[in-house]
């Protein structure tokens, strides 16, 4: 072993050729590939949001507490992420740092080069990476952990008591910076003061101090073991089986593998038992001829190392990656910054099944701004809830559905519903920039200015957005009805002012009141049209096709053509369709699906009849409307 | 390293800690010598003019709102030095002990504020002087109240806390978070004194509850209790359950509405752990609620409604927005354990509003309640104002006090000169707690804001503060022990009376089951 007062080179320890190439790999990897903007997207809307603001109350909130400290600076580089150099730049400054200090830590305790294993704790953050979580504040809490163990390790300080005196000042102040992670601390102290310092009472002492810790937080202060242990990573309500486990095996990787390498490195300098020493002895007997020589080779080392290193990343990122997660992120970052047609161009690389609910009710929104909703919705995955998220309330509650239903009812006009779903997302969620923009924008659509205000002053405070902030508090100055500003114009103009307080209501009464209030309301009555064409009701569609020329539709879309088609035979009473009639091959696609339907028997030779009609009416409404409408399914 | 570096290094740390230190103490002490007078006064945020102030408060920072490089504020009264406070910014921070020194050596005496503004020629002016009153009678020392973000449906971060009133110190009584993230509201006090405390708990996983803290220990009561009372006694608690159930409208500024579908009141006997009720607090057809006793005893107060649905379930009832509450009273004898008959001290029909939230100054002489176009929930009601009524004559006002958006949750400080009430005046959304001197008239005086110590506090806060209760001194359980027996298995599981109860809220009535 070692001696304690062997000096290592800081230089070997932080800038070999292998940790170069690696962390200019991980750097462009994460910058380029992962884009850290999507991530900073995340923040509210997939992952918890990391609460930060250019605010002095914020910091002295933070300052009060065991650990906020750590979280005040992970609020603040998870910021970064918005810009992707940056963000990149802190995860592979958090990375580099937790890769320079394990190595440091290994130093001592292994002869052999266990340089590898540094490399672990990077491959981790980057593995988070790629399920588009970061969790940076509780890599950065380990990564404080880690320097604080390497400080105690340096202490040149010999006698125990100065070692516990040390240990408890340490201790202490780590708790007070990066809370419960601090537990961490004491078993690394542990580990060295058992392998190392050889000092075994402080290899007692100190695990008994953590626990100790934990004993008096739990039945003295009454602390929660989540908030005693996991406040930083909220692990607990993590519902990815992969970010959870990541976090758990972090907390856990670097006692572990100190522990076990010291004790490695017992066995091998003691007396080793005699079935271990043949082990031993056959695993060194691989080190001779050739192969030893290649080894003793620095080169081959470096190049084998380096080699390892390249494949433990490789691997990582291959086990981890989540492809269908980015691309579900990216429609929702798309269908965010209102960029429709890269959200239908991601939107088809999605494998339908893979398709969540607000994926499809962001593909809507998409198909509707790009005026293709009438013609394509149905080349792409439906689901009735979709459309307007009209059962999330029912179901266990997500901040990202209410955040997408306050923008959709906003635009629709449906001012009073949009503030009750933002309200539910800011309790649930937290004051994100996005929630208070959207806050501010309801009340100044309802000509609350006051109120609006509030929630611009709170924008102002947001590192990112403060700008925004301050730029409609000047304009609000300047001219206090923004009678100037378009959306808000818009939103009036289509704003529902029919009072009502129905705990539910119907379909028809939700867009009714809209069209009513504005006949150009072209949002309401594509919605509505899609809402009957989902739900299987083609004699209400049917019944509003003469508002048709009230948009200046010059032809009938695809599924409209369809949807008339099929209420014409359907047997239902004749309707007026002023004016509109079906082409004549929309008629003969019908034929060709109601003689292969008779011909297969129905309904239940539901696979059949696909394999039969072929993917030109893979996309039909005819297909929709006869096996996925909610009555159907029934 | 060589010495010469050595010392430079020392040379260099001093230079660094003096200037730090000279950053931190220096105060620059401005002196204005020549100014022009501007005949109106400044304005300034929060509004600290022309009102009453307890000679305890705490500082009432303020931010200067004229443009301008610099800011001298002179505060000045009778007697004593006056406190002179610069700035750049215009935010006036106060320093506490001179603060303090002149309030209290000009109790019941005028206090002035003199601002100066330097423009950016550097020229100072001067504006009209800020007067308010120092009251004679002190408020009491600490406020209680429930903070948390406007919900709506869901909720995660409730928590009940405490403020001191005579600095800026804040403390939690309860947070939601140590039980599962449940819900607590009604907290309650006997007779301003931080002693005994009544608190409802709502939990998915602990249940519905309500804590009884007193005599230096925490139980907790297996039913579910709305607006609460302690009888001035200690002996009886009086609690209204409610089958309250919140709905939306679509088009109105304020979106939440609230209807009681049932309601009655019950009382606790804290001797004998029984929880009864009288025919007159639970007739047949008729909703109570807002239970408050009289500081001598004899009488319950509370308001009650006709039910004006047969339906009890649906949500929102039809004619929900005609409910309008009778402002009630009953007799009660502590020691005989018996109630007279419900009689109207103001009618509904009288008024044409609903009247709610009684509450009885500590020396029985004024009983203020909100009066609102319907129902039961003031604080949604842009239209609820506070009305004060002097129980000697009978007569009652709308006090001075009130604004055009919704005034709510008031309570009476110990000696009952001060009235904390929660206010959505300033933007209509977020409840704030105003304070207003109520003299021996019954007047009620220009109410100011609950001071922060960063004036600005309240700009950008995006939580409300609402039901404010003045108590003499700091709760005096802990939160530990409140959060303990929240989660606790151990709790008083009185039987629910069946006597007396209206046919609607018999025991199997809905809004007596536990929820």
């Amino acid at each position: 072993m070692r001696p304690l007062e062997q000096k290592i080179s800081w230089r070997n320890a932080t800038l070999s050729a292998d940790s170069i190439i690696f962390f200019i790999c991980f750097y462009l990897y994460v910058w380029l590939f992962i884009e850290p903007r999507l991530i900073y997207h995340c923040f509210g809307n997939f992952i918890a949001y990391p609460n930060f603001s250019v605010d002095w109350t914020f910091l002295k909130t933070c300052l009060g507490y065991p650990g906020g400290l750590v979280e005040y600076i992970g609020g603040f580089l998870s910021q970064l992420y918005y810009f992707p150099w940056l963000g990149a730049l802190v995860a592979t400054a958090v990375a580099w740092l937790m890769y320079t200090a394990t190595k440091i830590l290994i130093r001592p305790l292994v002869r052999m080069r266990f340089k590898l294993i540094c490399f672990i704790p990077a491959v981790m953050l980057l593995m988070m990476h790629n399920r588009y979580d970061i969790q940076l504040t509780a890599f950065l809490a380990l990564s404080v952990v880690l320097w604080f163990s390497v400080v105690y390790e340096k202490v040149s300080v010999r006698n125990s008591s100065a070692r516990i005196a040390v240990f408890l000042g340490m201790f202490a102040l780590l708790y007070y910076i990066v809370g419960g992670t601090s537990f961490v601390f004491a078993f690394l102290a542990m580990t060295y003061e058992l392998f190392v310092g050889r000092r075994k009472v402080l290899s007692v002492l100190f695990p008994a101090v953590a626990i100790g810790t934990y004993l008096v937080g739990k039945y003295i202060f009454d602390l929660q073991i989540e908030i005693i242990y996991l406040r930083l990573s909220e692990v607990l309500f993590e519902r990815d089986p992969w970010i959870k486990g990541i976090v758990i095996c972090i907390y856990f990787f670097f006692p572990a593998v100190l522990f076990v390498l010291g004790l490695w490195q017992e066995l091998v300098s003691k007396k080793i038992p005699v079935d271990t020493f043949k082990i031993l002895t056959k695993f060194k007997s691989l080190k001779t001829g050739s192969l030893r020589q290649l080894f003793q080779s620095d080169k081959a080392k470096w190049i084998i190392e380096t080699a390892l290193a390249i494949f433990i990343l490789a691997a990582g990122i291959f086990i981890s990656f989540d492809a269908t997660k980015k691309k579900l992120v990216q429609v929702d970052y798309f269908a965010h910054k209102r960029r429709w047609s890269d959200v239908l161009t991601r939107a088809r690389q999605i494998r339908p099944e893979s398709c969540d609910t607000c994926c499809i009710h962001d593909i809507n929104r998409a198909l509707f701004y790009t005026g293709r909703l009438g013609d394509e919705m149905f080349c792409y995955p439906q689901e009735f809830n979709a459309l307007i998220l009209s059962r999330s309330e029912f179901q266990k509650p997500n901040g990202r559905i209410f955040l997408k239903r306050s923008r959709l009812f906003l635009e629709l006009g449906h001012v009073g519903i949009a503030e009750r779903d933002a309200f539910e997302y800011l309790e649930l969620v937290g004051s994100t920039p996005r929630i208070v923009e959207q806050l501010a924008t309801i009340k100044l659509v309802k000509s609350q200015t006051e109120a609006a205000k509030v929630f611009l002053r709170a924008l102002n405070k947001d590192l990112i957005f403060g700008n925004r902030g301050r730029q409609i508090l000047r304009r609000l100055e300047r001219e206090p009805g923004l009678t100037g500003d378009k959306w808000i114009q818009y939103i009036r103009s289509v704003a529902s002012d029919r009072e009502s307080v129905s705990f539910t209501i119907t379909a028809d009464d939700f867009f009714l009141q809209l069209l009513n209030k504005n006949r150009r309301n072209r949002l309401a009555f594509e919605y509505m049209m899609a809402c009957y064409l989902l739900n299987g009701q083609v004699d209400k569609f049917v019944a509003n096709i003469g508002l048709l020329k009230d948009f200046g539709y010059k032809r009938l879309p695809r599924y409209y053509e369809e949807a008339i088609v099929i209420y014409m035979g359907s047997g239902l009473p004749k309707m007026d369709l002023h004016g509109w009639q079906p082409r004549r091959e929309t008629m003969q696609r019908a034929q060709e699906v109601n003689r292969v339907f008779t011909l297969h028997g129905g309904r239940q030779n539901e696979e059949a009849i696909r394999a039969k009609l072929g993917p030109s009416f893979a996309d039909s409404y005819f297909l929709y409307f006869i096996f996925e409408t909610p009555r159907t399914r029934q | 390293m060589r010495k010469p570096y050595r010392y430079l290094i020392l040379i260099c740390l001093v230079a660094a800690v003096t200037v730090v230190l000279w950053l931190a103490l220096h105060k620059s002490t401005v002196t204005v010598k020549n100014y022009r007078f501007i005949s109106r006064t400044p304005n300034i945020k929060p509004d600290y003019t022309d009102t009453v102030i307890p000679p305890n408060i705490t500082p009432l920072n303020f931010v200067v709102l004229e443009p301008g490089v610099e800011y001298l504020v002179k505060i000045h009264s009778t007697q004593g030095e006056s406190i002179d406070v610069s700035s750049r910014t215009g935010k006036i921070k106060i320093p506490l002990r001179r603060w303090r020194s002149l309030l209290n050596t000009n109790r019941g005496k005028k206090l002035f504020f003199d601002v100066y503004v330097k423009n950016k020629n550097g020229i100072w002016s001067r504006h009209a002087t800020i007067a308010n009153a120092i009251a004679k009678e002190k408020i009491d020392g600490y406020l209680v109240y429930r903070f948390m973000k406007p919900l709506f449906n869901w909720w995660r971060d409730i928590g009940i806390y405490q403020r001191n009133l005579e600095n800026y110190d804040k403390s939690v009584v309860l947070h939601g978070k140590s039980f599962n993230n449940g819900c607590l509201n009604c907290h309650t006090f006997l007779n301003n004194r931080p002693e005994y405390m009544t608190l409802g708990i709502r939990s998915a996983l602990y249940g519905s509850s309500a804590l009884l803290a007193g005599d230096g220990k925490v139980n907790k009561i297996g039913t579910k209790w709305g607006y609460t009372t302690w009888h001035p006694s200690g002996r009886v608690a009086a609690y209204s359950i409610n089958k309250v159930r919140q709905f939306f409208h679509k088009t109105t500024k304020e979106v939440r509405d609230v209807v009681d579908l049932d309601s009655g009141i019950c009382y606790y006997q804290v001797d004998s752990q029984k929880i009864k009720t009288a025919p007159a607090l639970s007739e047949p057809n008729r909703m109570e609620t807002y239970p408050t006793w009289s500081p001598d005893g004899r009488y319950l107060y509370f308001c009650s409604a006709p039910i004006l649905w047969v339906d009890r379930e649906t949500v929102p009832p039809v004619h929900f927005d005609e409910v309008k509450y009778d402002l009630r009273r009953v007799a009660y004898n502590i020691e005989t354990d018996e109630w007279g008959q419900a009689e109207i001290v103001l009618s509904a029909d009288e008024t044409g509003m609903s009247m709610l939230c009684p509450r009885i100054s500590p020396d029985g002489r004024f009983l203020v309640f909100c009066m609102c176009e319907y129902g039961c929930f003031p604080v949604y009601q842009a239209s609820s104002d506070l009305y004060l009524m002097d129980l000697k004559t009978g007569k009652y006002k709308k006090l001075a006090l009130n604004s055009e958006l919704s005034e709510s949750w008031h309570s009476f400080s110990s000696n009952s000169r001060w009235l904390a009430f929660s206010s959505k005046r300033r933007d209509g959304l977020f409840t704030r707690i105003f304070f207003s001197y109520i003299d021996e008239n019954g007047q009620a005086h220009k109410p100011f804001i609950l001071p922060q110590k960063d004036p600005a506090y309240y700009d950008s806060l995006l939580r409300t503060y609402s039901v404010p209760e003045l108590i003499t001194s700091r709760v005096k359980v802990s939160k530990i022990a409140l959060a303990r027996a929240v989660r606790t298995t151990d709790k008083i599981e009185p039987d629910l009376p069946i006597t007396g109860a209206t046919p609607s809220a018999k025991q199997i009535a809905p809004w007596q089951t536990r929820e």
